[in-house]
């Protein structure tokens, strides 16, 4: 389901005069071209930022596209990566998603997300069957996992990369990676990594996303299928801020990551998990792309309308502004929004869309 | 116009007349700073003149001395408290020159020039105003025996990132590449000099400038000009060769963002001919696309450029043509005469004092190449004068500032400017002082400063000061009083004006500058001891020539805190490429920083 929220109509609109909403006057036809456009020509402060114990952290640009650089160098160089092997991600939404994404596709390497609350053996078996050369954790939890199923043998060749480890065979630390990577991060390398990312082709694959329906894989002329629409008919205005819930990653959540990073305007802000007010507080979302279970918190929590049908239109639409942030423009729901958060919705003067039967497979509709 | 300026002086003496007769106001004492703000004549002055004696060392022995704690035969305290290798030198005159010459009991004589003309040193001497306070707080910082730093805040710290570097250059202060080992910072080391060095008095702004090696060669630099930017420098700024951002134009970009406002750019010359020392046939090719990517960013660039005597010296007066024809980009050079450092210590005698230039030579040679437009008498003046200028800041700003005004208060012998207006849309330029008389304002500066009165009546001062000053004949046509106010007040931190409130206009300022290190045949030990271009380094902040030059401190602290062999570091963490052998890089084409969106729905 897909709920549309007008959020000019409703709110009103606190985007600067003269800074409205730009669309891409050409959207590349892949991810990589998306990606590349959009740190080469990016008009925002961060790319990135997430929630931690102190607070919110911003990523600049400039540090999203070194980090994606990084990686991409250090898979070449120094885990023997070439193009068209294959390399898993595991674990909760983090700023090691995207930026595998980049980087991989960036040099022509298949990143295949694999959603955390899948079982071992399910890992285990994707790893096999698709040959995975390297397995980066993007969260402790899951970097015990995959220690865990490399210790049993069960990972195949993959080098197992995360939080948290002691170096040893087949087992890189992150942070060391993020240091050694750095070192290798010289004009000649970077340059060789955009120009590449320059000639990735749409028929090639972009990426692979398996959860519990099933595997996913797109092209990289399937992925902009998606994401294009969106850019075309929504698009970024100067400073906007898109929010994802965590801790679930899906396709969905991947295809926004790389439309906003590649809109050149959009902060793509990850949840933390426990505290949705607190964030909606500071961050304002323009847009969001949230699970029922958070949009049920959201709109039931202190606060907010539990019935607004007994409110005034008025009260019932301050009300739903300030628990949303104030800036919301559009929110797709990964899953099926309840008749109860429907309609505290609608009850705000809302006006919702419904797409029904909307996969993970479906283009993007707004 | 005219009578603006008659009138502006009969006010002065008239003001002045009743402001003599009142006693003077007290000084200030801001939070930044160890003392009240010094009176002009409470303000301490080192020997100057000539002849005169000061502390020098024995070339010979300096580089013996590193040699043996090198390999451990001796202690590094010996070089703190042993005073090694010090001797007397003597600056005396031969002729029209100015000639040092020092004994070493062990190692006989040696003589170097330091001026062809001695006259011309001793305006520049004269017109220095005197040193910043002493510091205090600082027994951390500053530790390192007769090379310590004792005076002032500095106005440019230094940071190598790396030793490492792109290129092969000839000359080389640190001899790049070709030490055989690795020093590179990590970000928490670069953090900490980052921290310590706002951590004593007097606490002034500060300019930070990464260098090396190459700093873009460290993976931190960027996150480095961020945290230098957070932690509130006054400006961040790189010495770069200019590589990586004509290589990469969208390093550029990402160090702006970070927080890059300058590049010193090195700069030899407007061809590639010129530039052929430094062995890439295509230099200065290289050189324009890194100033079109760096200028498209939004980072202002200053050319630096190292004079040897026979090998760059006729290209000083292109080069400030290049500026001036391409001020849209670049601002006015500095200039460094060369200094015998680095891979060049070993140089012999001969090759020395065939090479030899000075900042004489440059006014010079200025003076002959635009038929005596710039003046050497006129028209120059020791960096130091700004501390008159940030004199009257700090008064005006009063005690409650965090950080005094940033204050360039080298030896009159270590730096000397001739500050410029241009005009960007019609290509005209003057010297500044040939036809505003600097000499008298700055000791108007030191009049407002010492009678210290309250804000309103030293603006009122100031005022008059620049309209009895300001010679509208003599200035270039189309140059109003409130035009060169507006370019004046933005040296003096908006005193007058406002920081920020500069009007719009096609004049502009711009500076030559030369900026003269010195090296083990010409070193005073009175020039490090108020050095104001500090490095900052894992042992502390030590004078740009302590460090470069005199005992070598960069060669002990590179190795002590050396991170790998060279060998091991290409093994460990891969190679990287060095652009050497007269061969030529090819290059991207600049980047297009718009974002191609169509026209606003």
């Amino acid at each position: 389901m897909l709920l549309y929220l007008t959020a000019e109509d409703v709110f009103g609109s606190d985007t600067p005069r003269g800074r409205g909403p730009r669309p891409l006057h050409t959207i590349p036809a892949t991810l990589a071209g998306l990606y590349d456009l959009g740190l080469r020509h990016h008009l925002r402060s961060a790319a990135m930022a997430w929630w931690t114990p102190q607070g919110l952290e911003r990523v600049p640009d400039w540090r999203f596209d070194r980090l994606a650089i990084r990686f991409a160098v250090f898979g070449r160089e120094r885990l023997g990566l070439t193009p068209g092997e294959r390399i898993l991600v595991l674990g909760r939404l983090g700023w090691l998603w995207p930026t595998l994404d980049f980087a991989a596709m960036g040099f022509g390497v298949l990143p295949i997300g694999v959603e955390h609350d899948l079982g071992d053996d399910a890992v285990a078996g994707i790893a096999g069957e698709t040959a995975a050369r390297a397995a980066f954790a993007t969260d402790p939890g899951s970097a015990e996992r995959l220690l865990g199923l490399r210790r049993a043998g069960r990972l195949g060749r993959a080098t197992v990369v995360g939080e948290g480890f002691v170096e040893g065979d087949g087992v890189l630390a992150l942070r060391e990676v993020v240091e050694r990577a750095a070192v290798l991060d010289t004009a000649e390398r970077a340059q060789a990594f955009r120009a590449f990312s320059r000639q990735v082709t749409p028929e090639g694959e972009a990426l692979w996303h398996v959860g519990a329906h099933g595997v996913v894989r797109l092209t990289h002329a399937a992925a902009m299928a998606r994401v294009a629409p969106m850019l075309r008919s929504r698009p970024a205005a100067r400073g906007d801020v898109a929010y994802l819930d965590a801790p679930r990653v899906t396709l969905g959540k991947r295809l926004a990551l790389a439309a906003f990073v590649g809109d050149g305007h959009t902060t793509s802000a990850l949840g933390g998990e426990g505290h949705p007010a607190e964030e909606l507080a500071e961050l304002r979302p323009h847009k969001a792309l949230v699970s029922e279970a958070w949009l049920e918190a959201v709109c039931s929590g202190d606060g907010g309308p539990r019935r607004p049908a007994w409110l005034d239109r008025w009260r019932a639409r301050r009300r739903l502004q300030q628990a949303l942030g104030g800036r919301l423009r559009w929110v797709e729901a990964q899953v099926g929004v309840s008749p109860a958060g429907a309609r505290a919705l609608a009850g705000a003067g809302v006006a919702v869309e419904e797409v029904a039967g909307r996969g993970e497979e479906e283009p993007w509709r707004c | 116009m005219e009578m603006l300026r008659q009138v502006g002086e009969l006010a002065w003496d008239l003001f002045q007349s009743v402001n003599g007769r009142v006693a003077d106001g007290p000084a200030v004492h801001p939070k930044w700073a160890p003392g009240p703000l010094p009176k002009s004549y409470e303000r301490t002055r080192p020997p100057l003149g000539y002849p005169r004696e000061t502390d020098s060392l024995c070339p010979r022995c300096v580089i013996e001395t590193r040699r043996k704690i090198l390999s451990g035969e001796r202690e590094l305290s010996d070089l703190v408290s042993g005073r090694t290798g010090e001797v007397k030198a003597t600056f005396y005159q031969k002729g029209r020159e100015l000639w040092v010459t020092k004994t070493c009991p062990q190692h006989g004589t040696c003589e170097d020039l330091r001026s062809i003309d001695i006259e011309f040193d001793r305006v520049i001497e004269r017109r220095f105003p005197g040193r910043d306070f002493r510091t205090l707080g600082d027994a951390l910082v500053h530790r390192h025996g007769s090379s310590s730093v004792r005076y002032g805040r500095g106005a440019v710290l230094t940071v190598d990132l790396t030793n490492r570097c792109n290129m092969m250059c000839n000359p080389c202060f640190m001899d790049a590449n070709q030490v055989g080992y690795v020093h590179e910072l990590t970000l928490d080391e670069v953090k900490k000099i980052l921290d310590d060095s706002i951590s004593f008095k007097p606490r002034r702004q500060m300019v930070v400038q990464f260098s090396g090696g190459e700093p873009t060669m460290s993976p931190h630099f960027l996150e480095a000009c961020a945290y230098a930017r957070r932690v509130g420098y006054k400006l961040v700024q790189a010495a770069t060769n200019g590589l990586r951002f004509a290589l990469e134009p969208e390093f550029a970009f990402q160090a702006k963002e970070a927080g890059l406002d300058m590049v010193y750019l090195q700069f030899d010359g407007t061809s590639n001919e010129s530039n052929a020392h430094r062995h890439i046939s295509n230099l200065f090719d290289v050189r324009s696309v890194a100033i079109d990517n760096l200028a498209a960013a939004g980072v202002r660039i200053t050319p630096v450029v190292t004079i040897v005597n026979g090998v760059n010296d006729r290209q000083v007066g292109p080069i400030f043509d290049f500026c001036l024809a391409h001020h849209d980009k670049v601002g006015g050079p500095a200039f460094q005469p060369v200094s015998f450092t680095g891979r060049d210590e070993e140089v012999s005698d001969e090759a020395r004092l065939r090479q030899r230039y000075t900042t004489s030579h440059l006014a010079h040679e200025l003076a002959r190449y635009y038929d005596g437009k710039i003046d050497p008498y006129r028209d120059w003046f020791p960096l130091g004068v700004s501390t008159a200028f940030s004199a009257v800041a700090d008064h005006v700003q009063g005690p409650e500032p965090e950080f005094g005004q940033l204050s360039c208060g080298c030896h009159p012998n270590c730096g000397a400017a001739t500050l410029m207006v241009a005009n960007s849309r019609t290509g005209q330029w003057a010297t500044l002082s040939s036809f505003f008389d600097l000499d008298r304002w700055l000791r108007d500066l030191d009049t407002i400063v010492d009678s210290a009165r309250g804000r309103a009546l030293t603006l009122t001062q100031l005022g008059l000061s620049f309209l009895r000053n300001f010679d509208q004949r003599k200035a270039p046509a189309g140059l109003t009083p409130l035009g060169i106010l507006g370019m004046l007040n933005a040296k003096i931190g908006g005193t007058v004006r406002g920081a920020g409130n500069t009007p719009r206009s096609d004049w502009r300022t711009t500076t030559i500058l030369s900026m003269w290190f010195q090296d083990l045949w010409n070193y005073d030990f009175r020039r490090t001891e108020m050095c104001v271009i500090p490095y900052g380094t894992q042992e502390g902040e030590i004078s740009f020539c302590a460090y470069n030059t005199g005992v070598g401190w960069r060669n002990i602290i590179e190795q002590m805190r050396q991170v790998a062999t060279t060998k091991e570091w290409y093994q460990s963490r891969g190679r990287h490429q060095i652009y050497a052998g007269n061969r030529p890089i090819a290059l991207p084409n600049a980047l297009k920083r718009k974002l191609p969106v169509a026209a606003a729905h």
